[in-house]
């Protein structure tokens, strides 16, 4: 039991004691920055070492001491050779000897851009319009990490490397770096002296040998290059392709991602590097031997369900620490080269369609054998692995142009679909051209012909389509005039070859049937339905009515409730109206018995009383009203009664009326009577006079009542 | 008497008063609709659709709620390719002007292009209502002022039958039958707006057995896939509804893939 009170006890002291505490805590919170406000400010910039390797992560502190309610945070200046990122802020009070002093810290991750030494600050701090400069931090950077030499050293990944589809162009730039680490990047281009136009492809590999996670990566901006992505979807997981491959006989896992570039401009172009934040984990204490000892075993098993967990057990291992690091490519020299003038297509002969690369051309006829009217359809194919934004066969529809014509061409609009393949980019341009021809006999569609540049020899060479020759059967003078019919009216628009050849053979047909004598019922037979060529949606409203709110606001639905709820007061009004009116006007007696107290009190109210008011006309008046009402209300046949025939006949008309009632009306009739006939000398004071209205007033009520 | 016609005129004043301040700011707000809807039209005109949806979306903002904003919103989203939000605001514009053909047309159009093919096999009550919703070429508040109207000539017309003119008694029966109907008609379209669903916006949403860690992909939706919202819930910061196809299918999806019109609902 004693044991039992204990154990209680001990955990209400201890919250007691918390709570003293927090109340300590709560009061130091509010007073502390208070003490501290009036300490000294200093400034200082901290880093965790000054000689660090290339691509290691710098961990800099800006300390600001003696200040903990700050307006601004610190600017780190001299910042060139570095990339600065901000790490978050903290603070620290501390009490010693009695002496308060406060210390804000502002965390920043380094990383520097080049090796060599490099000098970075000094940070400066305006503190309440005062401005404090710190000391500046000299560092010196190793070319690479020293992180675990793993003997991969030398040779060009790039070039070594064994692709999943072995398709890999070495390339050959001055991109590639040695790797002497476990891991590192790479950037390089196919062919660093293209033409202008010219694809290029840019790969960017990441190699390691460790585990790495959160990679951000940073494209440069491309600058007088267009870029292509090669993915072959939006989703990001199909930018890069991940293989491993084999460097010097040691197993690397590689992360790869290209892009096509096709320079703009001639001269001079600079890739800038590419930059890879990455945290890595790094061995602390190797041990060398296939698996051996205990730490390799439970490394193995650690990765055991990661890419490269078979990888690192048969390495064997060690400890593991998670490590941010920023690697970087070398920036990429492009030597871009002019279109050569030699053999250039000029003046007014055959154009030159833009395209630099390779080029093929295909084309087909829809159908050659038609009638004057009809439409067929010239579908010409461009592929190429250059850009075909200037590319366009515009000199064919010279031939639908005057007089003399014998075509009509519409163009359609054209497709172009890109297709990412293993050596780049591949682009189809698909153009379509509804032809159709004004005259019969046989007509020529002479070829297309345009120039593009070969960079592999370097020569201007010739792409052309085929020559078509139509046989155009005659038509008739409706189809001739159908057929002009429709040129106007898809002057402004998209032609339409299925359509159009729909159309016009449908035209030429029934006026065939027309001209060779055929009834009305037989030509509307032969008429064919007028086919859609296209939907779309229909067009967007632009009356400004719709502005009108369609949602009901609350005042209109209080609005159409309060009518609806109401309106059958319309009917119910006027019904009970008429009730009424049909009651009084076919019951006489029903009438005045519902009006009698009405009418009663509204002469009552004109009974004023006053010290003269002379007794014997006041009694009379007051029996008046009160056979009057009686009257009215009980339905006799008139107020001249005496009180013995209204005491007579109120028992009989109702036994609701109660004895006293009636006892009441008599004694009250009486008195009138006698004050009115027999009471002239007698003087009554007013009260007297209010209480004889007052009598008649209860009479009256207890009648109601009743 | 004096004194009754001096209050009566100092409340009509205030009514009046009243009445003016509330069209004036009514005006006021109207101005600035009105431009936004031009600019919103013109940016449309020029293939400008995310400006032109921009403008229109301001116009729901400021509270210009209408069939024909949500139409025109739907027509920028299915130029912008955002199959999802044209169907939602079609769908939308659908409970304001169900009697517009465009609308109608428009509607089938894009849907057509959804993925997800949803066949409905599943018939009760409610599917039937909403159904037979689909069907009424009225919206709730052409409805309501039906009602009213109908209710008017209804009580009107058996009041003016009492005093002269009986056989306005037969009309008056007719219009009770309209009234009921229309009624019905009202209560039908309170209960289809008080129904909440969506339509899926991302180009693929997967739809799980539970919200939990261990719950199973049950099937994939498609953009512009419609659905109806059964229940809600919001589980570490992510907003899951638990929605249920027209062929009875159901799971749970996040908020993030789709868009819904839930709450207020009409």
């Amino acid at each position: 039991m004693k044991s039992m009170r204990k154990r209680m006890s001990i955990p209400i002291r201890v919250c007691g004691i918390l709570k003293i505490m927090l109340a300590v805590l709560a009061v130091l919170t509010v007073l502390l920055p208070c003490l501290v406000g009036a300490n000294e400010i200093s400034l200082s910039l901290e880093a965790e070492r000054t000689e660090i390797s290339k691509e290691e992560e710098l961990s800099v502190q800006v300390v600001v001491e003696g200040a903990q309610d700050l307006d601004s945070t610190p600017v780190i200046q001299n910042t060139r050779d570095v990339v600065i990122q901000e790490g978050g802020t903290s603070s620290q009070i501390s009490i010693i000897g009695g002496v308060t002093s406060a210390k804000k810290i502002f965390s920043y991750s380094v990383f520097p851009k080049k090796s060599g030494t490099i000098t970075i600050g000094p940070a400066k701090l305006e503190i309440h319009g005062k401005s404090f400069v710190s000391n500046a931090l000299t560092l010196q950077v190793s070319a690479s990490a020293s992180a675990g030499a793993a003997g991969a050293a030398g040779g060009s990944a790039a070039a070594q490397q064994q692709s999943d589809d072995g398709g890999e162009e070495g390339g050959g730039t001055a991109a590639a770096v040695t790797p002497q680490s476990q891991y590192y990047v790479d950037a390089s281009v196919d062919n660093p002296r293209p033409y202008v136009g010219e694809q290029i492809i840019y790969t960017f590999r990441f190699y390691r040998r460790v585990q790495t996670a959160n990679g951000q990566l940073s494209f440069p901006e491309f600058k007088g290059l267009w870029k292509e992505s090669l993915a072959t979807s939006n989703n990001s997981r199909d930018q890069q392709r991940d293989y491993e491959t084999t460097i010097n006989g040691q197993r690397w896992l590689v992360t790869e991602i290209k892009f096509a570039l096709f320079p703009m401009s001639e001269g001079s172009l600079v890739i800038d590097p590419t930059a890879l934040l990455a945290d890595v984990y790094v061995q602390e204490r190797r041990q060398l031997g296939r698996g051996g000892g205990p730490g390799g075993s439970l490394f193995g098993r650690f990765f055991d369900d990661e890419d490269l967990g078979g990888f690192f057990g048969r390495m064997g291992g060690g400890l593991a620490r998670l490590k941010r690091v920023r690697l970087q490519t070398k920036a990429i020299n492009l030597q871009v080269r002019a279109l050569p003038d030699n053999g250039k297509p000029a003046g007014s002969g055959i154009k030159f369609s833009g395209i630099v690369g390779n080029a093929k051309i295909s084309s087909e006829m829809s159908k050659t054998e038609l009638r004057v009217g009809e439409s067929t359809t010239l579908t010409i194919r461009v592929t190429t692995n250059g850009r075909l934004s200037e590319l366009a066969t515009t000199e064919l529809n010279n031939l639908a142009q005057g007089q003399g014509s014998n075509f009509k061409i519409y163009d359609d609009k054209p497709t172009v679909e890109s297709r990412p393949t293993a050596k780049g980019l591949v682009v189809t341009k698909i153009i379509k051209k509804a032809i159709v021809p004004l005259r019969e006999g046989s007509l020529e569609i002479p070829p297309i012909k345009f120039y593009y540049f070969d960079p592999k020899s370097e020569t201007y060479q010739v792409l052309e389509t085929k020559k078509f020759t139509l046989q155009v059967a005659a038509g008739n003078e409706q189809s001739k005039y159908v057929s002009g019919a429709g040129q106007h009216a898809e002057a402004g628009g998209t032609a339409s070859t299925g359509a159009a050849s729909a159309a016009g053979s449908s035209m030429g047909t029934a006026a065939g049937t027309a001209g060779s004598g055929g009834g009305i019922g037989e030509q509307s037979s032969l008429k064919r339905e007028v086919k859609l060529l296209a939907q779309d949606l229909m067009p967007i409203i632009h009356n400004q009515e719709i502005l009108k709110n369609d949602k009901l606001r609350p005042l209109e639905l209080a609005f159409l409730l309060i009518v609806i709820l109401l309106s059958p007061l319309g009917y119910f009004g006027p019904l009970w109206l008429r009730r009424r009116q049909e009651l009084y006007s076919g019951d006489e007696k029903y009438r005045r018995k519902e009006r009698a107290f009405k009418e009663f009190k509204s002469n009552f109210q004109k009974l004023s009383i006053t010290n003269n008011t002379a007794i014997s006309p006041l009694a009379a008046t007051c029996a008046k009203l009160l056979r009057e009402y009686l009257s009215d209300k009980l339905g006799f046949g008139g107020p001249g009664f005496t009180p013995n025939e209204v005491v007579e006949l109120l028992s009989n008309r109702s036994s609701s009326i109660s004895a006293q009632l009636i006892s009441e009306v008599r004694v009250f009739l009486d008195y009138c009577d006698t004050v009115q006939y027999g009471g002239g000398g007698i003087n009554f004071t007013l009260q007297q006079k209010k209480q004889l209205k007052e009598r008649l007033s209860n009479i009256v009520r207890q009648f109601e009542k009743d | 008497m004096g004194t009754k016609f001096h209050s009566f005129i100092v409340v009509t004043i205030k009514v009046i008063l009243v009445i003016a301040f509330f069209f004036k700011g009514h005006a006021f707000a109207e101005d600035n609709l009105v431009q936004w809807f031009a600019s919103g039209n013109s940016a449309y005109e020029q293939g400008n659709y995310q400006k032109a949806a921009d403008y229109y979306q301001k116009i729901v903002e400021a509270g210009g709620i209408s069939g024909g904003i949500y139409y025109n919103l739907g027509n920028s989203y299915f130029r912008l390719g955002k199959l999802g939000h044209a169907i939602f605001y079609y769908k939308k514009a659908l409970m304001y002007i169900p009697a517009n053909a465009d609308l109608r047309f428009n509607l089938d159009y894009v849907s057509a292009r959804a993925v997800d093919k949803i066949t409905e096999n599943v018939v009760n009550t409610k599917s039937l209502l909403l159904k037979v919703n689909s069907w009424v070429p009225v919206s709730l508040q052409q409805g309501l002022y039906f009602f009213a109207a109908l209710s008017i000539l209804f009580w009107g017309m058996l009041s003016i039958a009492l005093w002269r003119w009986s056989w306005l008694r037969n009309i008056a029966y007719v219009c009770a039958f309209l009234w009921v109907l229309v009624g019905g008609v009202c209560a039908l379209k309170t209960y289809a707006n008080s129904v909440d669903w969506g339509v899926v916006t991302a180009k693929s949403a997967n739809v799980y057995s539970a919200t939990g860690k261990d719950n199973v992909i049950l099937f994939t939706l498609h953009e512009g896939s419609e659905f109806e919202i059964m229940e809600k819930l919001r589980i570490n910061e992510i907003n899951w509804f638990q929605i249920e196809l027209k062929d009875g299918k159901r799971g749970w999806i996040k908020q993030l893939e789709v868009i819904t019109n839930t709450g207020s609902g009409y």
